[in-house]
């Protein structure tokens, strides 16, 4: 298990996006979130990652056989117990000032966008060197002295992103601004942008959203090449189910804020709590309750 | 409206031309049909019929020449001009680059005085050219009170010298330092907040520093002003009598006293500090800090998920333009002797702005240009002088239809296979 969701709940305001969500993300799988338009998927993808903070519940991240809380790294408001505890209190308050979702990222969670969030007016190459900046020697005197060890750095991180650029396909688009680029070729130069921040999770959001099925096809070959060849593991959300079947090993499925299914891709195709959601039938009691035993 | 697509039609065109003929005439029939003649107001019914006449002429030629080739090239430009452009690295100017920096240094030497302290003026907007560019240009963070850091670094020096006793020398540091220092105390309420209401947020902070300098007489010296002392050479000071046993500087060289050597001194530490700065802001802009400063002004929500530190970025991009304004603050002081809160009202932060905005956000050499531009043009049109801004405002009005990103396109680096 790389990532553990435990009874997450989202609320805005009196709108209850998210209730008691649970589900576990396997290392090195691809595991597919689906439902119905308004399911609370991206609500669910912005606590993973940080971007929103959940209303209540736990999401934990395993690393070296580490469990670490990733709602602690937001920022969590102060309980009564932190005043008599300084270190805790410690502990909170620096999380408070300097935690933030970028502190998820540099964990090893990384994400993408549904729509599609790259650095317009910088050029494609530029785009994954802004991705690798921790990596980078930010060290500002070197930096301004062309010291050997910037040259070094920066030379690295050079050939990094022109590997990515040409597994992806992309090679020839390295000096064009990203925002000139063809749809497609910007989808995938925002997925290779979030794996030069080395991540060990990707969280994709619609990757083929707006893609014709040649597109899409291809896509899902990259993907498998992530997920083989570079020990990633996958969290996913798509509606296209020609490609989540395909690509899927774990399905979990969402339908108003509340996980109604999750298994295989086999046992999701005929589960019909799922058919239910999505083809608008009554859904029975019995059904449900069935699901939830699984 | 100007419709440039569309085929040439005769009809429209006149129709046009009538329309704004019959705007024009309405404008200016209280303006110039009535003429005041003691206390008597005579008519004077021919004058908006000519000036509607001119601009139904006008009107007709403007609807002309967007149709040649030529106007096509003018005003269609734009949508094909995508103002970023990606280059390789090349060395082909580093010539010229040096003939200019010699001919910067022995400029002084064959000016007069009144050119002298133009071209100081010009470089210390130079200067805060490149201080604001890179929180608007580079970070895009809009700031409208960017004149604070200017005046801290200026008040640094006069108030230093007076209290601290700090000499033209060591205010450069310690005015840089403090103007940094403010600029990251500026950051931190601003954190959250982008676009139109960061701006709001700058403008009064730079009314607040005004307004501290205006009304704290006991410290600054209020309306009064502070004065600054005049910077010195190791030692050597350039008034005609040295103040407790010093030597002047005219006297040590056998000179005749003039205070032209003092502006002399000033002006070839000021193009040292900007061709330095210059320098330095095109490296950073190459450098991750600089790259993350451009990663936040196209995304910042992009960024954060990137793993970078979005409220360290921004600090460093607001302490780095301040330090840059805090130095031409010093420059400024030292120039002019004496200070007071009347020379960093919003207009100077208007003016700054306009440098940036017009030199093209984010490239280095057209807001040394702008800079240039904008400060000896005044000067060359002293005997136009009621008509500057009229000028000033027309030329910002051209430049916003013909370059509406900046005098000179911004430049990318390409970064090739190795």
């Amino acid at each position: 298990m790389l990532l553990e969701v435990k009874q997450l709940a989202m609320r805005f305001g009196g709108v209850v996006a998210l209730d008691n969500v649970s589900f576990g993300v396997e290392a090195h799988k691809i595991t597919s979130l689906i439902g119905p338009n308004g399911a609370g998927k991206t609500t669910l993808f912005n606590c993973v990652t940080g971007f929103y903070q959940a209303s209540a519940g736990e999401i934990v991240f395993y690393q070296n056989n580490q469990a670490i809380d990733v709602l602690e790294l937001l920022g969590k408001p102060f309980i009564w117990q932190d005043f008599v505890n300084p270190r805790q209190l410690l502990r909170r308050l620096f999380f408070k000032m300097l935690g933030g979702s970028h502190r998820v990222n540099r964990l090893g969670i990384a994400r993408t966008f549904q729509n599609i969030r790259l650095f317009r007016d910088m050029t494609a190459i530029e785009n994954l060197l802004v991705a690798q900046h921790q990596y980078l020697n930010r060290n500002i005197l070197s930096g301004l002295l062309h010291s050997k060890g910037y040259q070094k750095s920066e030379q690295q991180a050079l050939e990094q992103a022109y590997y990515w650029l040409d597994l992806s396909g992309l090679g020839d688009d390295a000096n064009k601004l990203a925002g000139q680029l063809p749809y497609g070729h910007q989808k995938r130069l925002e997925i290779i942008r979030a794996m030069c921040t080395q991540p060990q999770l990707i969280c994709l959001d619609e990757p083929a959203a707006g893609l014709n099925p040649n597109e899409t096809a291809e896509l899902g070959e990259f993907i498998r090449i992530l997920q083989q060849q570079h020990q990633i593991t996958v969290l996913l959300i798509e509606h296209d189910m020609q490609m989540v079947m395909d690509i899927s090993d774990k399905i979990v499925v969402l339908d108003h804020g509340e996980v109604i299914a999750t298994g295989g891709p086999e046992a999701i195709q005929k589960n019909p709590a799922v058919l239910a959601a999505y083809l608008g039938e009554e859904t029975t009691d019995k059904a449900k309750a069935e699901t939830n035993n699984d | 409206m100007l419709d440039v697509d569309a085929d040439f039609s005769t009809k429209q065109t006149i129709l046009d031309a009538i329309l704004a003929a019959l705007i024009a005439w309405l404008f200016f029939l209280p303006i110039t049909g009535v003429l005041l003649d003691g206390y008597a107001v005579q008519s004077a019914w021919h004058q908006p019929f000519v000036l509607a006449l001119i601009v139904f002429y006008a009107r007709c030629l403007i609807a002309i020449i967007v149709h040649t080739d030529l106007g096509k090239r003018l005003f269609v430009g734009k949508g094909h001009y995508a103002g970023v452009e990606v280059v390789d690295k090349t060395n082909a100017h580093w010539h010229w680059l040096l003939v200019i920096v010699a001919i910067g240094f022995v400029f002084p030497f064959f000016s007069s005085k009144y050119w002298l302290t133009v071209a100081i003026l010009a470089l210390i907007y130079v200067l805060l050219g490149l201080g604001l560019n890179v929180v608007v240009g580079l970070a895009g963070l809009l700031d409208l009170g960017f004149v604070a850091f200017y005046a801290v670094g200026a008040y640094s020096y006069a108030l230093g010298s007076e209290y601290l006793g700090l000499g033209f020398w060591t205010a450069l540091p310690f005015a840089a330092v403090l103007a940094a220092s403010f600029g990251a105390i500026l950051g931190f309420p601003v954190l959250r907040m982008h676009g139109d209401y960061l701006a709001i947020v700058t403008l009064g902070f730079g009314e607040i520093i005004r307004l501290i300098l205006n009304n704290w007489t006991a410290f600054t010296g209020g309306p009064n002003g502070a004065s600054a002392p005049l910077p010195t050479l190791f030692g050597l000071e350039f008034s005609r009598r040295a103040k407790q046993g010093g030597t002047p500087f005219h006297d040590y060289f056998g000179l005749d006293y003039s205070t032209i050597y003092r502006y002399i001194l000033i002006y070839l530490v000021l193009f040292l500090v900007v061709c330095v700065m210059t320098m330095v802001v095109v490296r950073l802009r190459q450098m991750p800090i600089g790259r993350a400063w451009e990663a936040l002004r196209e995304d910042e929500t992009a960024c954060r998920s990137l793993g970078i530190n979005h409220v360290v970025v921004k600090l460093s991009a607001f302490s780095m333009g301040a330090m840059v304004g805090g130095l031409a603050g010093v420059f400024f002081a030292a120039y002019q002797g004496f200070i007071n809160p009347s020379s960093f009202t919003f207009f100077e932060s208007a003016l700054i702005l306009a440098i940036v905005v017009l030199g093209g956000l984010g490239s280095v050499v057209g807001v040394i240009i702008a800079a240039v531009v904008l400060t000896i043009l005044p000067e060359l049109l002293r005997e136009f002088s009621d008509y500057r801004v009229l000028i000033f405002g027309m030329s910002m009005v051209l430049m916003m239809i013909w370059r509406p990103r900046g005098l000179l396109p911004q430049r990318r680096q390409a970064f090739r296979r190795t």
